[in-house]
């Protein structure tokens, strides 16, 4: 299954696109920075807010306080990614195990636990993130867990759905005749087949949570200087545009490029997934 | 005479179906004994499959006794229920649904192992689980391959090896044939017929298809509703049917041969009553031509009507013994 | 008599990405008109995709080559327009599942009177009578209330039913059936046996009948073709087919399939083997490896079916004379 499904992915030209450009973007953030001589925070008076040029190795130009672009962006990538990553990482474990759960079990259990996500749904969640952040005081760790926490309510929604149609399908009975702990069952049998939904989610999950932290970089909130997500120097960008355009334009480029391929790759991924897509 | 393997009393099911309930099952009784085969028929609404889920403790029962080797397994709690399992065992109609598309045929085999710890270590399991499959007839090699990737009779038999991988004493299948091409299906007859004697195992064999039941079944339950209509062995059953149903059963059965003289029993174009809906009285009342007014009114009980015969039916003296 | 049908060297093939699969592979058929015809055959038989190739409801990957003639009228698998007109008007159909067969959402009364108005033009009125009409001709009993109901107020066997009665109702010349009973109730299954059976007696109508059951030929058809793996590999009067079997798949089919009159005792006859994957193509006989007589020759050679007077056709180099008892 997954086979075909690799091989009607290959055939959606912009998904296959957008990997390669992932992937590109992917080498450039792990040793992109090695390349340039510059540090992330180091300041070059002799070139401040200087455009990109090649002669002082400045490629992507410098910011107001001479530090390199280059560097910060790529380190801004970097940034951007792992938070994108590690926050749907965390969604993923937690909403397809609740989901599963609640899916398998039903009855009351299901319904007090879906009741507790239709709850937690309704409340304002950049609110509550904006709070932890404040009170944390830009802990990173937290920012991952607070910005996680609230993806996996979708997540569980969509996994209960899939283990709901799941749980009458005959090898499930096939298990519990054959004597098998509803431990067992859940791992063994729910969560792989389950897989499908999750991987498409879960890749469409990475540039929300990406764009999440942008939002609170923008607001101040968000990686503490002097590290910077894209997300930071997109908003470090806007307060110059005027005097340097290229603050702006290339981490807002960047920013736009990630968003953009994972939605791409995660379109392509649903579609290829499609048991009823035809030849 | 020791006490049967299996003993069913008086066994209900009921569903809740939009906040009416559909009593799936009514009244079941029979025995079974070790080795033997029970086969069970009936259309579609009969309530054979909920039979085979009920016996393996995969529905709820509402009420009545399913004694195995004599104590109530309904009675049992969930642990000690979980350990039974390793002695029933199921197979169903359709192979490719009944096996884990994510799991190597293999896996799939050797998970009863795992799950009863019957083989130590890993070497030990492949090689049972290889043992198995030259058993059903299946080459070791296709241990690593995909459900998708067998034929339905192909995986019918893994199936069949991962249900008698621990040599259970009961063998319920859920029309194992149904879902197979005919020359395949002679095929798995003759399959489970060979296990059955090999590891002395009872079977519940349940079809629509009277044909196969009476080659591999020694005693039969027909089934209309969710109620017993006729429990007998396969000759006093298949040469001499007491109840209408059965005969009309038997005599719809097309025969494969020209100019085939069409007996008897004609039911009446009435179609079969929806489940949540029963009639009274009789539940075959509505369709049996030999119906009176008693039928309409009365539940008829399984009486003997003669040696390994028993018939509900308020008319079986004054009818007519199909031939 | 110009047959009701006539297919020369049907070929229908499929693109999949694992390479081409040839489910009809080079068939040969005719039905002459009022005559009843039953296509035998287990999956890969191909039995299913050659109608669909004849009504042109192929699959998007699937093509089909050679030359379909109804009523003497060559049918191009090009031309939408024409396939139109024939399927319901002169070609009726039957599949094998009501359920997903009958618009839900429509009462059986629409369907039938969609299908009279758009190919005999009818006003509202006398396509209304005329499927109370039909639905009577089928056996349904108070027609006149069933034609408003939906197709979920009625039961699998009177779903199928209104199926023949929709197959029938612009009085066609050929009516297809593909498993019309697989999916009924033996009871039901007898019911509408007698349904065809009282059609048969109309001399005006043809029926192909697919199915992979024998004892339903046996009740309704005249003439049987047994296929395997894409071809005919036999052809004969159904009486004929029982009595004297000639190809060794006919023959082991025949036997495979448990009957109620027949021994209890000991293992059933079996087929060796399995049916073949549509892709490949052996040289010789499909069947040469599944075949308890297979010689060299049937392995290098692949038999062409050859008529051997009667009526009769088999496509076998040893074909069997025995009698079956």
């Amino acid at each position: 299954m997954w086979r075909d499904a690799w091989r009607r992915l290959r055939r959606r030209r912009a998904a296959v696109g957008a990997i390669w450009i992932l992937l590109l973007v992917a080498v450039l953030a792990v040793i992109g920075p090695s390349i340039s001589p510059y540090g992330f925070e180091a300041l070059d008076y002799g070139h401040l807010a200087q455009a990109p040029e090649f002669v002082s190795r400045h490629w992507f130009g410098t910011d107001d306080l001479g530090r390199d672009l280059y560097v910060r962006t790529l380190l801004g990538l970097r940034i951007s990614l792992a938070i994108g990553l590690l926050a749907t990482a965390v969604s993923v474990a937690i909403g397809v195990t609740y989901g599963a759960v609640a899916g398998y079990l039903g009855g009351r259990v299901d319904e007090v636990m879906m009741r507790a996500v239709d709850l937690l749904f309704a409340l304002p969640q950049f609110f509550f993130v904006l709070l932890l952040a404040v009170v944390f005081d830009q802990n990173l760790i937290v920012l991952f867990l607070t910005i996680g926490a609230f993806g996996w309510l979708v997540m569980a929604r969509i996994v209960r759905g899939q283990t709901l149609s799941l749980k009458g399908r005959e090898f499930i009975e096939a298990a519990v005749a054959g004597g098998a702990t509803t431990t067992r069952i859940l791992t063994r049998h729910v969560v792989p087949n389950v897989l499908g939904p999750v991987v498409v989610y879960a890749t469409l999950t990475i540039p929300q949570m990406i764009l999440l932290e942008s939002l609170l970089s923008f607001l101040g909130l968000g990686v503490r200087e002097p590290l910077a997500s894209l997300g930071g120097l997109v908003a470090d960008g806007a307060a110059h545009m005027e005097v340097a355009r290229w603050m702006l334009l290339i981490p807002g480029g960047f920013l736009s490029l990630v968003l953009l391929a994972f939605n791409f790759v995660g379109d392509g991924l649903r579609d290829a997934l499609d048991p009823r897509e035809h030849a | 005479m020791s006490a049967p393997l299996l003993a069913v009393h008086a066994l209900n099911v009921s569903y809740d179906v939009d906040r009416r309930k559909l009593r799936a099952l009514t009244d079941i009784s029979f025995d079974l004994d070790g080795g033997e085969t029970l086969g069970v028929v009936g259309e579609s609404g009969c309530g054979k499959s909920t039979l085979a889920r009920a016996i393996l403790r995969l529905v709820r029962v509402a009420s009545g006794r399913i004694d195995w080797q004599g104590s109530d397994w309904l009675q049992h709690d969930p642990r000690a229920l979980r350990l039974l399992r390793r002695n029933v065992q199921i197979v169903f109609q359709d192979p490719f649904a009944s096996l884990d598309p994510r799991m190597t045929v293999g896996a799939a085999i050797a998970e009863p192992l795992e799950i009863f710890r019957s083989e130590r270590t890993l070497a030990e399991r492949e090689r049972e689980v290889a043992r198995t499959l030259e058993r059903v007839g299946l080459g070791a090699a296709l241990m690593n391959r995909y459900p998708h990737e067998l034929s339905g009779g192909q995986c019918q038999r893994a199936a069949i090896a991962r249900a008698i991988i621990l040599e259970p004493r009961l063998l319920v299948c859920d029309e194992p044939v149904s879902a197979l091409d005919v020359s395949i299906q002679a095929q798995i007859v003759n399959l489970l017929r060979e296990l059955q004697m090999e590891l002395g195992m009872s079977m519940i064999f349940i079809s629509h298809n009277l044909a196969v039941v009476r080659r591999i079944s020694d005693r039969a339950l027909v089934l209309y509703l969710g109620r017993t209509m006729e429990l007998a062995s396969r000759d006093a059953l298949f040469r001499t049917p007491r109840h209408p149903y059965t005969r009309a059963l038997l005599d719809s059965v097309p025969t494969p041969s020209v100019g085939a003289r069409r007996r008897g029993v004609r039911l009446d174009a009435n179609e079969m009553p929806a489940p949540i809906d029963p009639p009274g009285g009789c539940v075959f009342h509505t369709r049996c031509p030999f119906a009176i007014d008693r039928c309409r009114q009365e539940i008829p009980r399984l009486e003997e009507a003669g040696p390994g015969q028993r018939v509900a039916c308020h008319r079986w003296r004054d009818l007519p013994v199909g031939d | 008599m110009t047959p009701v049908l006539h297919i020369e060297n049907l070929h229908v093939r499929f693109a999949t990405p694992d390479g081409v699969i040839e489910a009809v592979r080079g068939v040969d058929f005719s039905v002459a008109p009022g005559e009843f015809v039953g296509i035998v055959g287990e999956s890969g038989s191909g039995k299913s995709q050659m109608l669909l190739a004849v009504l042109g409801l192929l699959a998007r990957n699937g093509t089909t080559t050679g030359r379909v003639r109804v009523e003497g009228v060559e049918l191009s698998q090009d031309n939408e327009d024409a396939l139109n007109r024939v399927r319901g008007a002169r070609i009726g159909t039957i599949f094998q599942d009501p359920m997903t067969s009958l618009t839900p959402h429509m009462t059986i009364g629409k369907q039938l009177a969609e299908v009279l108005e758009v190919h005999h033009g009818l006003t509202h009125a006398e396509a209304r009578l005329r499927s109370i009409a039909m639905l009577e001709r089928v056996h349904i009993g108070a027609a006149q209330t069933r034609i408003d109901q939906y197709p979920h107020q009625l039961s699998g066997g009177m779903r199928q039913r209104v199926m023949v009665a929709m197959a029938l109702a612009c009085g066609p010349a050929l009516v297809v059936a593909d498993e019309p009973t697989t999916a009924l109730d033996v009871t039901i299954q007898a019911q509408i046996l007698a349904l065809f059976r009282d059609l048969r007696r109309d001399s005006q109508l043809a029926m192909v009948l697919i199915t992979h059951d024998f004892g339903v030929v046996a009740d309704v058809c005249d003439r049987v073709a047994v296929m395997y793996a894409g071809r005919i590999v036999e052809a004969a009067a159904t009486r004929d087919i029982f009595r004297t079997p000639r190809h060794p798949y006919t023959e082991g089919l025949l036997a495979a399939a448990p009957r109620l009159d027949d021994e209890v005792t000991g293992p059933m006859r079996t087929i060796a083997g399995q049916p073949p994957s549509g892709y490949v193509d052996v040289p010789g006989c499909s069947f040469a490896e599944r075949c308890p007589w297979a010689s060299d020759r049937c392995r290098r050679e692949r038999p062409r079916l050859l008529e051997s007077g009667g009526g009769r056709s088999v496509a076998c180099h040893h074909p069997l004379t025995e009698v079956r008892a």
